[in-house]
């Protein structure tokens, strides 16, 4: 009788740690199905909103010298790279408000590290031309990744996109960029925020380099680009993210669907 | 009516002049490390999409479906099947990975943001692996498929690529400047007509993060890469032509399995309907080899066949004996940007 009391007991209290254990799990998944794919009797409609040219929202265009890049962990932002600049240079539209802004990445204080690869890296003592929007979302004041490097090849100044290729063109259509990366980024994980080094022999050998726009030529194509498209330019813009938003949770776009041919918005 | 030769020299001047291409970039992809050891899982891990941004059965789901579908074939790593609501947020560091559209602002007007969050590499001998990867889209764009033949660089239809890319980064790839949809340079390759899959270099990066994968997979592409530009294959727009006439046309074919094809057959011909893959005047037959993780882009002068006068789409399809057993048939074949109205110049 004592035995099968504890056998009882055993076998409760695994049952008992068994319902917490799917209970947890039921927590931590919450919500999710197993998908089946979607069905084959044709898609249905689903919400979009109209497409932004990237330079629709650009409010201020300006180069600078990165002077400092360091990291910090903030509790609403979460880890942080800070850039600081100097010797800003307004080109278009609104004057910065502060010389220091952030980007998301770097450790977390459990020693785990949070890396977006989307995000242009920035190194001391170079020199950026830097499109900003209205205001920072969490990961960048930088806006869809326009953050170009400018460099001095045989005498002769030259830009590069964010990936280290040669600007060739920049207009309303986009940005055509050289074939080769001429910026060496460190691939180790550890090195987030070591330089990243312009490789000027290679820049000289390549093929690129005599279609490569001067920075002067780029400042001029992209004010004339921004015009073109009405970017706000000299409306009010903030560097920081706003207030609401922390690093970790953020809304999605709730989307309403419908049979193909009644769009539901 | 028009003269033979007048109508020849149109041709030869319309159509887009490449020189014989053989490039192959397919070893370009890269990847983060520590300690030289590359960052990736260190098992499978699941990935789900969000029912509130990308409904069920809408465009989004079956472009997020696709893009899964297509790495899982290549690197049995990210099991896409999987879908929540957990009242549209998307959440990082909840160690569940999520994909879901977001506004546009929300990612500081990029098409897609993925964060990734990895253990660490505190140590020199310490080994990194991801641990969960958060997927955000641009809800702007388009994921309806598209025509890869019409696709431009300052399109907003990049919904579908889009995802892909950003799954190449939750598996731990990064940017390269190569024939890839990891590319950061818009656009992003299409394949097989209208679908967003992993190029051979993407496939050769995500196998050698992941070795273990024997999937086979050729495909067809109108599209090709020039000075690191991507672009189609031939020029958009209708070419005059004579029958008898020569016409230069560029396509390209592309292997993104792990195993060395040769002697698969390949038909260049030319069909009444864009999307009219069997039947048709053929153009030329032959066969072709592509080793594992690799493409190759050609031009080729071709005759233009004793046709009935009228216009017509040029196409080109690889494994035409179906030879080869892949894990996607349906990318096989491609039709060009350029038409050809043939003309009876004899008349």
């Amino acid at each position: 009788m004592r035995m099968r009391y504890i056998w009882s007991t055993i076998v409760g209290v695994a049952a008992s740690i068994g319902v917490l254990v799917a209970a947890s799990g039921q927590i931590e998944d919450k919500g999710v199905e197993r998908d089946w794919g979607p069905r084959g009797d044709g898609l249905q409609v689903e919400d979009r909103y109209p497409p932004h040219h990237p330079l629709a929202d650009v409010t201020s265009i300006v180069e600078a010298t990165v002077s400092r890049v360091w990291n910090e962990y903030d509790e609403r932002l979460g880890p942080r790279i800070y850039v600081a600049l100097s010797d800003v240079v307004v080109h278009a539209g609104t004057s910065l408000p502060e010389t220091t802004f952030s980007q998301l990445g770097g450790p977390l204080p459990n020693g785990n590290f949070v890396e977006v690869i989307e995000l242009p890296k920035f190194s001391p003592g170079a020199r950026y031309i830097l499109f900003f929007g209205r205001e920072a979302s969490v990961y960048t004041p930088v806006w869809a990744r326009l953050a170009f490097r400018v460099e001095q090849v045989a005498n002769r100044g030259v830009v590069l996109g964010p990936d280290g290729n040669l600007v060739r063109r920049f207009d309303v259509n986009g940005v055509e960029f050289g074939a080769r990366h001429l910026i060496l980024a460190p691939s180790e994980s550890a090195h987030f925020l070591a330089p990243l080094t312009f490789d000027a022999k290679a820049a000289a050998e390549d093929p690129d380099i005599a279609k490569a726009l001067t920075p002067e030529a780029f400042v001029h194509a992209i004010k004339r680009a921004a015009q073109e498209v009405g970017a706000p330019l000299g409306e009010p813009m903030s560097l920081r993210p706003p207030q609401d938003v922390v690093w970790n949770v953020s809304r999605t776009s709730p989307q309403q669907v419908s049979r193909e041919g009644s769009e539901v918005k | 009516m028009i003269r033979r030769n007048s109508v020849k020299a149109i041709v030869a001047g319309g159509v887009f002049v490449a020189s014989h291409l053989v490039s192959n970039d397919a070893r370009a992809y890269t990847y983060s490390t520590c300690n030289g050891k590359p960052i990736r899982w260190s098992s499978s891990t699941r990935m789900v999409r969000d029912r509130c941004s990308m409904p069920n059965n809408s465009p989004s789901h079956s472009a997020y479906w696709d893009a899964g579908w297509n790495w899982w074939s290549i690197a049995n790593v990210l099991d896409w099947k999987w879908s929540y609501d957990d009242g549209c947020v998307i959440t990082a560091g909840n160690g569940r990975n999520e994909t879901a559209r977001v506004p546009r602002s929300q990612i500081s007007g990029a098409l897609g943001m993925t964060t990734i969050i990895k253990d660490g590499c505190p140590f020199w001998f310490s080994t990194e692996y991801i641990i969960e990867a958060d997927i955000k889209l641009a809800d702007d764009l388009s994921y309806y498929p598209q025509d890869e033949s019409f696709w431009n660089w300052s399109s907003q239809a990049s919904g579908p690529v889009a995802i892909v890319h950003e799954m190449g980064h939750a598996i731990g790839l990064n940017h390269t400047s190569s024939f890839a949809v990891m590319r950061t340079q818009a656009p992003a390759p299409l394949a097989g007509g209208n679908t967003a899959e992993p190029y051979p270099d993407d496939a050769n990066g995500a196998r050698f993060l992941y070795p273990g994968s024997y999937s086979v997979n050729l495909f067809a592409s109108a599209q090709m890469i020039d000075s690191g530009i991507i672009m189609a294959t031939d020029n958009p727009g209708t070419r005059l032509a004579c029958r008898g006439g020569k016409l230069n046309l560029t396509y390209t074919f592309a292997n993104n399995g792990a195993s060395d094809v040769s002697g698969t057959g390949v038909r260049i011909f030319m069909n009444t309907g864009p999307n009219s893959y069997s039947g048709g005047w053929t153009l030329f037959s032959g066969t072709a080899v592509l080793p594992a993780g690799s493409y190759y882009t050609k031009t080729r002068t071709l005759t233009i066949p004793s046709v009935p006068p009228g216009t017509y789409w040029l196409l080109w399809k690889i494994d035409t004996g179906n030879s080869t057993s892949e894990y996607n048939e349906g990318d096989n074949a491609v039709h060009s940007a350029m038409t050809l109205l043939v003309l009876d110049c004899d008349a």
